[in-house]
C-alpha cells in the first residue's frame, strides 16, 4: 500500500510543471527584474520579434524579443537558425512575429561576455508579422493645406520687406 | 545699479533666435526627406508639418526685428541660455507631431536631453519609430554635441566681437583661433571628419553581423552620432545591448572617449602636435581617474560574485565606467542590474565617473577633469604652502595648450563651477527622493540627468511624476550651459521685471 502512495506521489510530482522542470510561463520584465532568483531555470517567453536577425559568428544567431516595450536578447543555436531566418522582425513600417520561445535564463551568460541573455530551445510563430497601419487622417492634409498657405505669404511677405530694406 | 536691457539688445535677441528658427526648421526638413526615402509618407508629412511651422515662426521672428550692431555681454549670455530651451520648444513640438511620445513635456524632454546629449529617452516605442524620426532625434545629438550656437556660428554668422561672448556663454571658453568663427568651423570641421570614419567603420561592422546595407548606415550613423557627441541615444530599447557585439562596443568605446576629449587636443592632434595630449592636464586625469574607478567597481563586482571571472567583470565594468565618465550614457546591461545586481560601491563609482564628466570644451558634460585636477592641484598649494618654509615661494603648474601656473583666479573657477554642480546633484536627488524613488535610485537618476550622462537605473520612464520630468530638464540645462549663462538670463529677466 505505501509503495503505490509512494508511487502516486512521485507520479503527481513528476507530472507537475514546476518540478518536472517543464518551461514555466514568465513575462520578460519579471525575469530581467528577478534575474538572481531565475538564474539557469527554463522558462516560457512571449513577445515580438524586433529588428534583424544577428549572426553570432559560427556559433549561432541571436534575436531580440520585446514584451510591453521590455527586451530581451535570445541566443539561438545552429540547429534553430533555419526557422529563425523566415521569421520578420519588427521596425518602424511592420511589426514583428510574435513568437512563443522556451529556453533557459542565464544571468551572466558564460558563452557571450556576461550578458544577461536567454538561451533559446524552440521557437513558434504565434502571430504572423503585419504592415503598421499608415492611415493618413483629413487633418493631416488640412493642416499641412493651411500651412503651406501661410508660409507662402510670410515668405512672399519676408521678400518684399527685404528688398523694402535695401532699396532704403 | 545694474543696467536694464535695451529694445536694441532684445530685438537683436529675437533676431538671432529666428536665424536658429530657421536653421532647426533645416535639420526637421531633412529628416522629412529621410522618411520619404524610407517610404514613411505619414511619418514624413507629420515632421514635414512640424519643419513649415518652425520655419514659419523663423520668418516671422526675422521679419519683425532687426539686428543691432552690437549685443551687450549680459544680452549675449541671456540669448545663449534662452536658445537651448527655445530649441527644445521647437524640436519638441515636432516631435509630439510624430505620435511617439505620451505627452509635450515628454517631447521636450526627449529634446533637451538630446540637444544637451544627455541620453535620456521618454520616446514611446522606439524599435517602431519612423526612420525619419530616429534620424532627427540623432541628428539633434550630434549638433547639441558641437553647441547649437557654435554651429549657428559656423555656418550663419559674420565676424564681430559679440559672438565669443555666445560662443562662451555655451559652456565653450576656450578659442582654438583668435577669430572664435574660425575656432567654429574648426570645431565643424573635427566633428565631420570624425563623422566619415566612425560612420564607416560602424556600418561595416554592422554589415558583418548580418545587417542590411541600408540599416547598417543608417544604425551606423546613428551609433557614431550618439557616441561622439556623448548623447548616448540609440536606434532601439536595449541601448547597445540591442547588438550582442563586442566589435560594435569596442568602437563605440573608442569614439565617444575620443569625443570626450577637448576639441583643444583634436587641433593639436590634427595639426600633427601629438606631445599636447600626452602633456595636458585633463587627459592625464581622465585617464588616472578613469581607470582608477574601473579598476575598482571591476573588483567590488567580482568580489560580490556577480561576475564569474574577473575577466568578464573587467568586460562590463570598464565599458559602464568609460561610458558614464565621459557622460556619454550607452550600456551594455539592462538599467536595474545597476541598482539590482551590482554592489553599492560600485554603482558608487559610476555615480563618480558620471559627476567628474569628460573634458572641457568637448560633447561631454559633469564638472569636467581640468577643473577637478586644478581644484586638486589648488589643495596641494595649500599643502605645500604649509610644509615649505616661509621664505619659500610655492607654486603648482598645470598644462592646458601651455604650461601655465595656478593662479588663485583660476582656482576660484575652477571651485565655484564644482560646487555649483554638487549643489545641482544633491537638488536633483532630494527631488528624486521627494517624488518616492530610493535615495540611491535618486542619486544615480540626479547625477546622471545633472551631468548630462544618460545612464538610467530606471527611474526615467514615462509614468515618473511630471513635477520630476521638469526638474531634470532644467537640470540638464543648466549642466550643459554650465550655470553662468542660465543665471545671466534669470538676472537679466529680474532687471528687466525691476525697470533697473
Amino acid at each position: 500500500m505505501n509503495k503505490i502512495a509512494c508511487l502516486v506521489i512521485i507520479t503527481l510530482f513528476a507530472t507537475s510543471p514546476a518540478w518536472a522542470g517543464e518551461p514555466v510561463a514568465a513575462s520578460i520584465s519579471t525575469l530581467i527584474e528577478n534575474s538572481s532568483a531565475f538564474d539557469h531555470r527554463e522558462f516560457t517567453i512571449e513577445g515580438e520579434f524586433i529588428g534583424e536577425m544577428l549572426l553570432n559568428g559560427p556559433d549561432g544567431c541571436w534575436l531580440n524579443i520585446s514584451e510591453n516595450g521590455v527586451p530581451i536578447g535570445v541566443f539561438c543555436n545552429n540547429l534553430l537558425k533555419n526557422d529563425v531566418e523566415k521569421l520578420l522582425g519588427g521596425n518602424g513600417r511592420r511589426t514583428g512575429d510574435i513568437l512563443t520561445i522556451a529556453g533557459t535564463l542565464q544571468r551572466i551568460c558564460p558563452l557571450h561576455g556576461g550578458e544577461l541573455d536567454f538561451h533559446a530551445e524552440t521557437i513558434s510563430v504565434l502571430k504572423q508579422s503585419c504592415e503598421l497601419p499608415e492611415s493618413i487622417s483629413l487633418l493631416d492634409f488640412r493642416a499641412l493645406a493651411w500651412i503651406f498657405i501661410a508660409a507662402i505669404v510670410i515668405i512672399v511677405r519676408s521678400l518684399t520687406h527685404r528688398n523694402t530694406e535695401s532699396i532704403e | 545699479m545694474y543696467l536694464k536691457p535695451d529694445r536694441g539688445d532684445l530685438a537683436t535677441i529675437f533676431h538671432f533666435l529666428g536665424r536658429i528658427t530657421l536653421l532647426l526648421s533645416v535639420l526637421v526638413f531633412l529628416s522629412a526627406g529621410v522618411s520619404l526615402i524610407a517610404g514613411e509618407h505619414l511619418s514624413a508629412l507629420r515632421i514635414a508639418t512640424g519643419g513649415i511651422e518652425i520655419l514659419m515662426v523663423g520668418l516671422c521672428l526675422n521679419m519683425l526685428f532687426k539686428e543691432a550692431e552690437s549685443l551687450s555681454l549680459p544680452g549675449s549670455m541671456a540669448f545663449v541660455a534662452v536658445v537651448w530651451i527655445w530649441a527644445m520648444l521647437l524640436i519638441g513640438w515636432v516631435y509630439w507631431l510624430t505620435g511617439h511620445f505620451a505627452s509635450y513635456t515628454d517631447a521636450c524632454f526627449d529634446a533637451i536631453s538630446g540637444f544637451t546629449t544627455t541620453g535620456l529617452a521618454l520616446i514611446q516605442d522606439v524599435d517602431h519609430a519612423s526612420e525619419g524620426l530616429q534620424f532627427l532625434r540623432h541628428l539633434i545629438t550630434f549638433v547639441g554635441g558641437q553647441g547649437i550656437v557654435t554651429l549657428f556660428l559656423a555656418i550663419l554668422a559674420k565676424s564681430s566681437p559679440m559672438y565669443f561672448q555666445m560662443y562662451s556663454g555655451e559652456g565653450k571658453d576656450e578659442r582654438l583661433w583668435p577669430n572664435v568663427l574660425h575656432t567654429s568651423r574648426v570645431i565643424r570641421k573635427i566633428s565631420l571628419v570624425y563623422l566619415s570614419a566612425g560612420t564607416l567603420a560602424l556600418s561595416l561592422s554592422l554589415y558583418h553581423i548580418g545587417f542590411t546595407p541600408w540599416r547598417a548606415f543608417f544604425d551606423g550613423l546613428y551609433l557614431f552620432a550618439s557616441s561622439w557627441s556623448t548623447g548616448g541615444f540609440a536606434p532601439h530599447t536595449q541601448n547597445l545591448l540591442y547588438y550582442h557585439s563586442p566589435l560594435i562596443e569596442l568602437i563605440t568605446m573608442a569614439i565617444f572617449v575620443v569625443g570626450s576629449l577637448n576639441f583643444l587636443i583634436h587641433y593639436h592632434n590634427f595639426t600633427g602636435n601629438l606631445r599636447e595630449m600626452l602633456k595636458n592636464t585633463e587627459v592625464r586625469f581622465f585617464v588616472f581617474s578613469s581607470a582608477l574607478l574601473a579598476v575598482c567597481a571591476s573588483f567590488a563586482c567580482f568580489n560580490a560574485g556577480i561576475y564569474p571571472s574577473l575577466e568578464t567583470a573587467f568586460k562590463k565594468v570598464f565599458y559602464q565606467i568609460y561610458s558614464a565618465h565621459t557622460t556619454t550614457g550607452t550600456m551594455t546591461i539592462y538599467s536595474r542590474q545597476f541598482i539590482n545586481d551590482w554592489p553599492v560601491s560600485a554603482t558608487l563609482a559610476i555615480i563618480a565617473a558620471m559627476a567628474i564628466g569628460g573634458s572641457a570644451c568637448s560633447t561631454a558634460g559633469g564638472i569636467k577633469g581640468i577643473r577637478m585636477a586644478q581644484i586638486g592641484k589648488g589643495v596641494w598649494l595649500e599643502i605645500k604652502k604649509t610644509l615649505l618654509p616661509a621664505s619659500a615661494l610655492a607654486t603648482v603648474r598645470f598644462h592646458h595648450g601651455q604650461t601655465r601656473l595656478l593662479t588663485p583666479q583660476v582656482f576660484y573657477k575652477a571651485s565655484m563651477i564644482g560646487i555649483l554642480f554638487i549643489a545641482l546633484y544633491a537638488i536633483t536627488t532630494f527631488a528624486g527622493v521627494l517624488a518616492g524613488y530610493p535615495l540611491l535610485d535618486s542619486f544615480f537618476e540626479g547625477v546622471s540627468a545633472a551631468s548630462n550622462s544618460g545612464l538610467s537605473c530606471g527611474i526615467t520612464c514615462t509614468s515618473m511624476p511630471w513635477g520630476l520630468k521638469v526638474v531634470y530638464i532644467f537640470a540638464m540645462w543648466l549642466g550643459r550651459l554650465e550655470f553662468l549663462a542660465a543665471f545671466i538670463l534669470l538676472g537679466y529677466i529680474v532687471i528687466w521685471a525691476v525697470g533697473k
